[in-house]
């Protein structure tokens, strides 16, 4: 196990590697300066060429690629050209906030499609079936920032309920203290019930709209794994000797029709992490995707860099974890 | 040769009425086929039914009307009747996803059939490439890609088109390797036949169940991420109207939420397109490769 | 088997009720703002700004976004004031400024002053702040460590050592006496220096936090009503009321500026009460704010101009009929009514109308003629019309909120005279960059917000020496002997009478042909008073209060 282990993790120095190329490569095939970005209306050619030199901007690409990789080696991903923040310091601020958003969005889908989709098997045919399923194939294919909109107007402007964006409100936060970045963490570690329930106001609407997508994919994927392991021959023999419904459903059932919602939710929750830049920037959340979309605009090549470096690497990293996770939920797998 | 052919191995009743009949028992593969069918009519009629000139067409004194007899679904910021530019829209989204999709399969395959086939270093090599390209944020990476060709429908299409490659690569890849094996690639090998015949001939055809259903369903994941592209300010120049454009334009200027008919028509008019591609692709998968479901 | 699943089905449904009961109920009361008018006793000190982005950072000097300017003007003070709602300048931290002849400015200093952090506001600390962004060589520039200070040459020609420089010397004459030596005389040099860009920060604060001032979850120290409190990335900062104020105490105990990047998002918030006032909205949301009773909306005087300009270098272009017809077949006072309504009025002259002293009086613009304009058109050999690319901002700016309608109504007027326009954009980093790259766009719009109340902010960088590349191969050596002649002038009538000749050949030469004055949307809910915005863009919040 532990050699299957260090041989992925060895197998993902290319693909990183490989991450770092194209970044590198895109960024600057993409035309224009931090510069101008910046400076807007009152920015003049040579004033540019100079804070180029300055910002050693005017190096070869090659030797900018050699600095940016060692860099990385030492865990050093550079500095914000906009802000002077060090990239590392940034991120840690921001993936909390991409993390809860997605852990949120994810428990959402898990909490509503495993139900939804264990009742559309149960029930297969039912008209609860067919509305689940035809819920969960609108569900795919709405665009989510849309969703996020209509959120937004019903639940936050039409009826007042929620808070429309932010990751938190003001009236209660003076005395809160970030201390993991982890808001609903920090909240409960230092008991404060106003500000967890205002952390959690702010995380209903926009985990929907991110977990509407997979809410669906899980639900459809639960049921039809559900309907396959009922109709194998144990389930038949289970329920054949008087074992109870429910029991046959959540012991036998549910367990092995867990596994392909399992890697599911984890390709789901890497894709999360990386995709929520326009939900982000519907909710004006403080996360990575739309700091690093920002930073795209604004030419701010170490941000741009370090956060798709370290997206990337998150979501590899969640994939390894998404196969070893077979080895827990299903013995007969073996790794060599 | 013909008779090695693998459509005559795999089954000995006629393939194509097995197919119709599995599609026919599909009810999401039937609504989503009429509903597919029933869009594109739409939008190839719409210049007859619904003449309309994009450059000229606006009227500022009625900007901004909520929906209404005469506009059905109201105005937009320049005075324009919504049901127009929802429905011009639709020809936009069907024309961008049809092409990104055209090239992520074109590509995708090609490289899925060589490294599948010929395996070795060149295996490795598209191997890395997609293994980056599924671990680059596929959104960021479409952003940088529309970034460096300029905000333009094309540039859509294109960036769209690249973040398809890795699936259909995946795909074909997956097909080759169980394919190639098989006795009657085999047996084509030993009748001398070259490695572009035993590909083309062959391995393609049978390969193609799992690519048509693969690309309907891509057909939709492409309409969602250009209309993402264009809501982000990034896809087509005016006067074009495009879907994602016109959400992103009220969103922008500051009326979607005083005028919400503005967001609301264009965003089903998005997730209708790709309802029905959905649907038509869990009906084909139905029909085409019943093994795979869900 | 259905009635054993039944049960269970219950227990689902319970559950979800359960959550679904949790989720609501924990949304309803953690928004009382929204659903009762009286804010919690907390809430009343704290005041909440909206703001539509985070600032670039808090060091003076090193910033030329609107979002920064904000959050100095709260922690920082100006070597002066500009009177609330215009740009007339007041005495702020220098109580008087004289000079001569235009070129050796003397500023005599408050003597009461002290940094947030203790120490002593004097010359010195002036000229510390001032050799920082002028001197490339200061050791507390941390140029080394990527700063730019890019506002110093905009309007100051350049840094230190540099031909361009207007600077010559800066000299601290005795604790409260400041000199600047300037290589030519430059009447508006008080009220530039003065201009939001350019606070006065603690010597002492930057010396001790190094290249780390003034970004996020660093000290930035100023004089100001207002301390920094707490800055979290993309999210707020914390602004707490200096107690030692030398100025009027600041009324509110605490500001929370929150960043909230689009206006429709700005306004859901003050909406819900969750923000007290916000700033760049869009025209559209006046019908919005009007129809919310707990909502009142206010403008900046207008202080901008957004153009549309022709590029003489493309060939149509190079005919003075040609861009004269092009600027009569723009409906102006449609387009202003339509995109603005009431929040901007059309632009008789290239400077915002407080200013229009300095524009040439007998001529406002080309009247909106599209048959004569059709008919310039055919004498100057374009009866078929002509292909023309038209380029919009990626961006909203105050001058033009929604540039992308605003170009396809000015398409429109275009094609109704047989130009066919093609729409061209490009994101904000190259767009300017570009467009002063030979040949340059064939027409653009672009626009601009004065930094401070002198018509030669507006008209130098657009028609002086080296700011007219965007505009082909057009140069006028009258036009340039003109502006150095009013810079150098102090005498109002005599400059009046420079800027008016000038004035007169570019606005009849129809290269940026004026469209708009706009007056930035602001709004606040009912409950806050003593907000009185400033034309220049951004003001201190001391005199804001809640009730």
């Amino acid at each position: 196990m532990l050699q299957y282990i260090a041989k992925r993790l060895l197998g993902l120095v290319p693909v990183i590697f490989g991450i770092t190329l194209l970044v590198f490569a895109f960024l600057h095939l993409i035309p224009g300066d931090p510069v101008t970005a910046m400076v807007g209306e009152r920015s003049t050619p040579e004033q540019i060429e100079i804070l180029r030199k300055q910002m050693g901007l005017d190096q070869p690409l090659p030797l900018q690629y050699l600095f940016f990789l060692i860099g990385l080696l030492r865990l050093d991903f550079g500095t914000s050209i906009v802000t002077n923040v060090p990239v590392i310091v940034e991120i840690g601020q921001r993936w909390p906030a991409s993390f809860e958003l997605s852990v949120a969005a994810m428990l959402f889908a898990v909490l509503v499609g495993i139900p939804a989709g264990i009742l559309a098997a149960v029930k297969k045919d039912s008209w609860l079936d067919n509305v689940a399923m035809i819920g969960s194939l609108v569900g795919v294919s709405m665009p989510v920032y849309w969703l996020g909109l209509l959120l937004i107007y019903l639940f936050a402007v039409y009826l007042g309920w929620l808070p429309p964006s932010g990751r938190l409100g003001v009236s209660q936060g003076f005395e809160f203290q970030a201390i993991t970045g982890f808001y609903i963490l920090d909240a409960i570690l230092q008991g404060n019930v106003l500000v967890l329930k205002d952390v959690l106001a702010h995380l209903v609407l926009p985990a929907i709209a991110l977990g509407t997508i997979p809410l669906a994919i899980v639900a459809r994927l639960t049921r039809s794994a559900m309907l396959e392991v009922l109709s194998q021959d144990y389930i038949r023999t289970a329920r054949a000797k008087g074992v109870l419904e429910k029991w046959v459903i959540f012991k036998h059932a549910l367990k092995n029709a867990l596994l392909p919602v399992i890697t599911i939710i984890g390709l789901q929750f890497g894709a999360l992490l990386s995709g929520a830049i326009l939900t982000e920037t519907i909710f004006s959340w403080p996360g990575l995707g739309s700091w690093i979309y920002s930073a795209i605009l604004a030419r701010d090549y170490p941000v741009v860099q370090g956060g798709v470096v370290f997206i990337s690497i998150t979501f590899v990293l969640i994939n390894l974890l998404v196969d070893l996770s077979y080895a827990l939920f299903d013995p007969r797998i073996q790794y060599r | 040769m013909d008779t090695l052919s693998p459509a005559v191995i795999q089954t000995s009743s006629d393939p194509l009425q097995r197919i119709y009949r599995q599609f026919r028992r599909s009810t999401s593969g039937k609504i989503g086929l009429v509903l597919t069918l029933g869009l594109v009519v739409l939008a190839l009629l719409a210049p007859l039914l619904r003449p309309f000139d994009a450059a000229t067409a606006r009227n500022f004194a009625a900007r901004l009307k909520a929906p209404s007899l005469e506009f059905l679904m109201g105005t937009d910021g320049l005075g324009r009747d919504l049901l127009t530019l929802v429905w011009y829209g639709l020809r936009i989204s069907l024309l961008v996803s049809l092409i990104a999709v055209g090239i992520g399969l074109l590509i995708g395959t090609l490289l899925g059939l060589v490294a599948g086939y010929f395996r070795g270093r060149l295996d490795t090599v598209i191997g890395w490439f997609t293994d980056i390209l599924l671990a680059f944020p596929s959104v960021l990476l479409a952003i940088a890609v529309a970034t460096v060709f300029g905000s333009s429908l094309r540039s859509v299409m294109f960036a769209v088109g690249i973040i398809q490659i890795p699936t259909f690569i995946r795909l074909t890849r997956s097909m080759v390797l169980s394919l190639r094996e098989r006795e009657f690639v085999q047996t084509a090998r030993a009748f001398g036949a070259g490695s572009g015949r035993i590909i083309f001939r062959h391995i393609l055809p049978s390969s193609l169940a799992p690519l048509i259903v693969q690309a309907t369903l891509s057909l939709g994941t492409a309409t969602l991420e250009a209309a993402g592209l264009g809501f982000l300010g990034l896809g087509a120049q005016p006067p074009t109207p495009e879907l994602g454009t016109m959400l992103s334009d009220s969103f922008r200027n500051g009326y979607s939420m005083s005028s919400p008919w503005t967001i609301i028509f264009p965003g089903l008019m998005i997730t209708l397109i790709v309802l029905a591609f959905n649907l038509l692709g869990d009906g084909l998968r139905d029909a085409l490769d019943p093994r795979s479901n869900p | 088997m259905i009635r054993r699943l039944t049960r269970w089905h219950a227990t689902l449904i319970a559950v979800f009720t359960c959550l679904t009961l949790v989720l609501t109920n924990c949304a309803t009361q953690t928004t009382p703002s929204s659903t009762s008018p009286s804010p919690s006793a907390a809430s009343t000190a704290a005041l909440v700004f909206g703001l539509g982005g985070q600032p670039a950072n808090l060091e003076p000097g090193n910033i030329t976004d609107n979002n920064s300017i904000y959050l100095h003007y709260q922690i920082y003070d100006h070597l002066l004031n500009f009177k609330a709602g215009t740009t007339d300048p007041e005495p702020a931290l220098a109580t008087e400024w004289s000079s001569p002849d235009g070129k050796t400015w003397t500023f005599k200093l408050r003597d009461d002053v002290k940094f947030q952090d203790g120490t002593p506001f004097n010359a010195e600390a002036v000229k510390f702040n001032v050799e920082r962004w002028w001197d490339p060589a200061a050791p507390t520039g941390f140029r080394d460590a990527g700063r730019g200070y890019e506002i110093w040459p905009g309007l100051f020609g350049d840094f230190k050592g540099k031909e361009g420089s207007l600077l010559q010397a800066v000299n601290a004459k005795d604790a409260t006496t400041i000199e600047f030596v300037l290589a030519q005389p430059f009447a508006a040099f008080p009220i530039a220096i003065g201009s939001g860009y350019f606070g006065m920060a603690s010597p002492d604060a930057i010396k001790k936090a190094g290249p780390s001032y003034g970004i996020p979850g660093s000290p930035a120290v100023g004089t100001g009503p207002y301390t920094l409190e707490d800055w979290r990335s993309d999210d707020r900062i914390v602004l707490k009321a200096n107690p030692d104020y030398w100025g009027e105490k600041a009324k509110s105990e605490q500001v929370v500026v929150r960043f909230i990047k689009d206006p429709s998002a700005r306004l859901a918030e003050l909406r819900a009460g969750t923000i007290d006032f916000t700033v760049e909205l869009a025209p559209d949301q006046l019908t919005e704010i009007k129809a919310d009773p707990s909502l009142t909306s206010l403008f900046r005087e207008s202080f901008n101009v957004g153009y549309f300009a022709l590029n003489t270098s493309y060939e149509p272009l190079a005919k003075l009929d040609v861009r004269k017809a092009i600027a009569m077949a723009i409906n102006r006072e449609e387009i202003v009514k339509a995109f603005w309504g009431d929040t901007a009025v059309v632009a008789k002259h290239f400077v915002p109308d407080s200013m229009s002293q300095f524009a040439d009086q007998s001529f406002t613009g080309y009247a909106y003629n599209p048959d004569e304009a059709k008919k310039l058109l055919a004498s100057a050999g374009y009866d078929k019309g002509f292909p023309l690319e038209l380029w919009y901002m990626p961006v909203s700016r105050p001058y033009f909120p929604t540039p992308k309608p605003i170009a396809e109504a000015i398409a429109a007027d275009l094609s109704a005279i047989g130009i066919q326009v093609t729409f061209k954009t490009k994101d904000w980093a190259t767009y300017i960059e570009d467009s002063k790259k030979p040949p340059g766009y064939q027409s653009f719009m672009l626009g601009w917000t004065g930094d401070y109340g002198d018509p030669d902010n507006f008209y130098y960088y657009h028609f002086g020496k080296g700011g007219t590349t965007d505009l082909g191969n057009w140069k006028d050596q009258n036009v340039f002997d003109l502006l150095d002649k009013a810079r150098a002038v102090s005498d109002p009538t005599e400059r009046a009478k420079l800027y008016g000749e000038m004035d007169k050949i570019t606005a009849e030469g129809a290269l940026r042909i004026p469209i708009v004055h706009s007056k930035p949307l602001v709004a606040h809910r009912s409950n806050i008073s003593g907000w009185v915005p400033s034309p220049l863009g951004s003001e201190k919040f001391n005199t804001i209060s809640k009730t």
